[in-house]
């Protein structure tokens, strides 16, 4: 028994040691995986790029890094790759300053969707049209998950104009060299790097639209990458901050402050000659001296506040013919939406309509 | 950390944008402006009145009537049919059910009803809703009176209507002095009449033995000052409307006076005098006191007072040819205002004071006219064979004159033309009539 006892008290003490052992080992080296991510990431696009170079630059649209910033560029990204990515690559080799650069970039957010997906890369270049997107693929970005990446990618195809912008920056370099391999690791290990190189190559990487081919793709992958190894959680907070002012600009607009682009000339035009057929100017009497301003709410179906009319301002007569002014401009506005059933108004700009201001100025048609 | 850094600073700008775009996008309400709208008469619903009692039916029926005639003569109301009412007013109350106004468009709606007393006299009582605003337009009134004077009552609806409506007073209670003419062109009689504005209730203030002229109101509406020729000579007199009774004014001896008019105090008087061949104006003033105004070997005459009495526009050839000029009421150095082609003469200063009407001869033609009192914005009217001697509504809104048809056979007329040029009718007047003066609004 003792023996017994003793074989299996050291067994158990030795199987807790390992448990404590292992619980140390697998805390610690959780960081370490992250970055180990990145690395298997360049390989793959490593792959990727050898193969597909020409077509797929298209698939580029990784984008989902941190495109957000520099969506403006990305736009002109775009375009040129739907064309025919893969003709236009080629190309760019041959210009080495600027392809070099370009392909590099672009290469790179696609890396990533690359290597789980090399067949991706053709859906790239259709992606990369929707650069419309770019919202969603900001919102990946933040997912430093690589697998999700792979995922996102696919969705977010369209991000890549904007993932692309960024990524060019700094792909360009050193993914210029084909070789890459290991440069591609090296990326991923200045995730710093990339992202400040984001900022000014979007602006630049528009035009090389040549370099677009380069579909070298994987580059894209390292600024993702980049952004996750380097700061993930800054990137998070970018991205949320982000996120933050779309919702801040859409409840602003439900508080007073309009969202989304205010009436079209014709909207507005429209909505006045509407209220100017009701508005009966009597010429001849004192109130046709007066300019008098209206204001009042409206509803969402295009109808009047009946009790929210008040004049704001007035000018240019006596009380009693500024007070007719008023009544005038009142009855134009009441009796013009009743013709109407409400005055037609894109009720998708209620924000910029849900208040109204109208002046009554008669003086074109004073008596001279 | 530099890096998260750099995030944080552009986090923060980021987060700056959204606030301020929207401010950039637009501030404050949806703003436009309407500098042009739509010249037509208002609709307007005017039923008949409510009868409250079976005695007071026809007067109802007839006091509605003159209402109506008064608002829509005016060429700014227009009256709705009855036929489209979609229900009839049988209750004098204090609502009314505005969507069926609105179906129908009326932009204002007065209601009304009237009754009889034990003594004969009428009630009128009303009241005006501006239909889109789903609510009334000043309070219900009522105005009480004798049969004999139904269409005063009926004068003072419209003007109660009008005024609330228009933001201006009425000038519906009002009257008109007029030169009533008969027999041949060649040898006319004249003599004063008076009348409602609308031409009813007309009535001879002077007998046909004498030529008159040139009639004018007192402010006050209780005298009128016109000339005479009864004894060869052209004679101011004045005439007490109460009693019917007149007196000549006192000028100098062996005067000829003519174009009188009160002074906005009704005290003072200014006229023109022929002295020694000479014509000038003069101010007569309470006491007898005269004081010449102008001095000048041409022809000065039919002086007008600014309705504050600060100034007197009057008519002069001192040019070569009739023009108007303003000079200050206590006289002195006077300034021409007019300067288009032709001549101009019987100039009246606007009871709102910003207009001078004037008759205008040009080309042959006549015309009455309006310009701002400092001679700009100069605006005919009319224009025909004759037109000539303005005179203003109480309200400084419509001009009266006197329009004389062409030829052998010709006959003057009394018309009347809103101060935009437009509605442009003949007053309904039995007989010739000429010269005719606006009596201020009634009390």
């Amino acid at each position: 028994m003792d023996t017994a006892f003793i074989i299996s008290a050291s067994a158990h003490a030795a199987l807790i040691a390992l448990l404590m052992l292992g619980g140390l080992f697998e805390r610690e080296p959780l960081p370490a995986p992250s970055v180990a991510d990145v690395t298997v990431l360049s390989e793959e696009e490593f792959a990727a790029l050898t193969r597909p170079e020409i077509g797929d630059p298209a698939p580029e649209p990784e984008v989902e890094p941190e495109p957000e910033p520099e969506p403006a560029a990305e736009p002109e990204p775009e375009p040129e790759p739907e064309p025919t990515p893969e003709p236009t690559p080629e190309p760019e080799p041959a210009p080495e300053p600027e392809p070099e650069s370009e392909p590099t970039p672009e290469p790179m957010p696609e890396p990533e969707p690359a290597p789980s997906e090399a067949p991706d890369l053709p859906i790239a270049p259709s992606d990369s049209p929707r650069a419309a997107p770019r919202v969603s693929s900001v919102p990946e970005a933040p997912a430093p998950p690589e697998a999700e990446t792979a995922e996102t990618r696919t969705d977010a195809v369209d991000p890549d104009p904007t993932a692309e912008a960024p990524d060019p920056v700094e792909p360009e370099a050193p993914a210029a060299p084909p070789e890459t391999a290991t440069e591609i690791v090296t990326e991923d290990a200045d995730p710093g790097t990339t992202v400040a190189g984001a900022a000014p190559s979007t602006s630049a990487r528009p035009r090389t639209r040549p370099a677009r081919p380069t579909p070298p793709v994987e580059t894209p992958q390292t600024p993702a990458r980049t952004a996750e190894a380097a700061s993930d959680n800054v990137q998070s907070a970018v991205n949320d901050t982000l996120s933050g002012l779309q919702d801040m600009a859409e409840t602003g607009a439900a508080l007073g402050a309009p969202a989304g682009p205010p009436l079209s000339f014709g909207e507005k035009e429209a909505f006045r000659l509407a209220v100017r057929r009701c508005w009966q100017v009597d010429t001849g009497s004192e109130s046709a001296n007066v300019t008098v301003s209206i204001r009042f709410e409206m509803t969402p179906d295009g109808r009047v506040v009946g009790d929210s009319l008040r004049q704001t301002a007035a000018s240019g007569g006596s009380d009693a013919a500024i007070r007719s002014a008023f009544e005038r401009g009142r009855r134009a506005i009441l009796r013009c939406q009743n013709e109407n059933g409400g005055y037609q108004l894109p009720q998708d700009k209620y924000a910029h309509w849900r208040e109204v201001e109208v002046t009554f100025n008669p003086t074109d048609m004073r008596m001279r | 950390m530099g890096l998260p850094r750099v995030f944080r600073v552009i986090a923060l700008a980021l987060a700056a944008t959204p606030i301020a775009l929207p401010a950039m996008a637009q501030d404050g309400p949806l703003r436009i402006e309407i500098t042009e709208g739509v010249v037509e008469p208002l609709p307007i619903a005017i039923p008949t009145f409510v009868a409250e009692g079976p005695e007071a039916a026809e007067w109802a029926e007839r006091i509605t009537q003159v209402v109506a005639d008064d608002l829509v003569g005016t060429g700014l109301f227009r009256r709705i049919s009855s036929d489209a009412f979609i229900a009839p007013v049988t209750e004098f109350t204090p609502t009314v059910d505005y969507v069926n106004w609105k179906a129908i468009n009326a932009q204002a709606l007065v209601t009304g009803a009237v009754s009889v007393a034990s003594d004969g006299s009428l009630t009128v009582k009303f009241r005006l809703f501006d239909v889109f605003s789903d609510a009334p337009l000043g309070e219900g009134l009522q105005f009480q009176g004798g049969q004999d004077g139904w269409r005063r009552l009926a004068h003072k609806v419209s003007d109660a209507v009008y005024s609330r409506i228009t933001g201006e007073s009425g000038y519906f209670d009002s009257r008109v002095v007029f030169v009533s003419e008969s027999g041949p062109k060649n040898d006319r009689s004249k003599r004063l009449a008076v009348m409602d504005y609308d031409g009813a209730n007309m009535q001879f203030l002077t007998n046909a033995d004498g030529l008159t002229l040139a009639p004018r109101f007192s402010p006050e509406g209780d005298r009128i000052l016109y000339t005479s020729y009864e004894t060869g000579f052209p004679q101011i007199y004045q005439l007490d409307v109460g009693s019917v009774t007149r007196i000549p004014l006192p000028v100098p001896d062996g005067s000829m006076t003519f174009s009188p008019r009160y002074a906005p105090d009704g005290q003072s008087i200014v006229f023109s005098a022929a002295i020694n061949g000479n014509s000038d104006i003069y101010r007569l003033q309470p006491g007898g006191a005269l004081t010449q105004l102008t001095n000048a070997a041409s022809i000065e005459t039919a002086p007008s007072y600014s309705p504050d009495g600060s100034q007197i526009v009057f008519e002069s050839d001192r040019s070569g040819t009739p023009q108007l000029y303003v000079m200050p009421a206590s006289g002195g150095e006077a300034r021409r205002i007019s300067f288009g082609p032709g001549r101009y003469g019987t100039p009246v200063w606007s009871p709102r004071g910003d207009l001078i009407a004037f008759t205008k001869q040009n080309e042959g033609r006549f015309h009455i006219g309006v310009m701002r009192t400092d001679g700009s914005e100069e605006r005919l009217l009319t224009a025909s064979f004759l037109d000539e001697g303005p005179t203003w509504a109480p309200n400084g809104r419509v001009i009266m004159f006197t329009r004389e048809s062409a030829g052998a056979d010709g006959q003057p007329a009394l018309y009347s033309v809103d101060v935009s040029g437009r509605n442009l009718k003949r007053v309904d007047v039995d007989g010739m009539a000429s010269d005719p003066a606006w009596s201020p609004l009634l009390r």
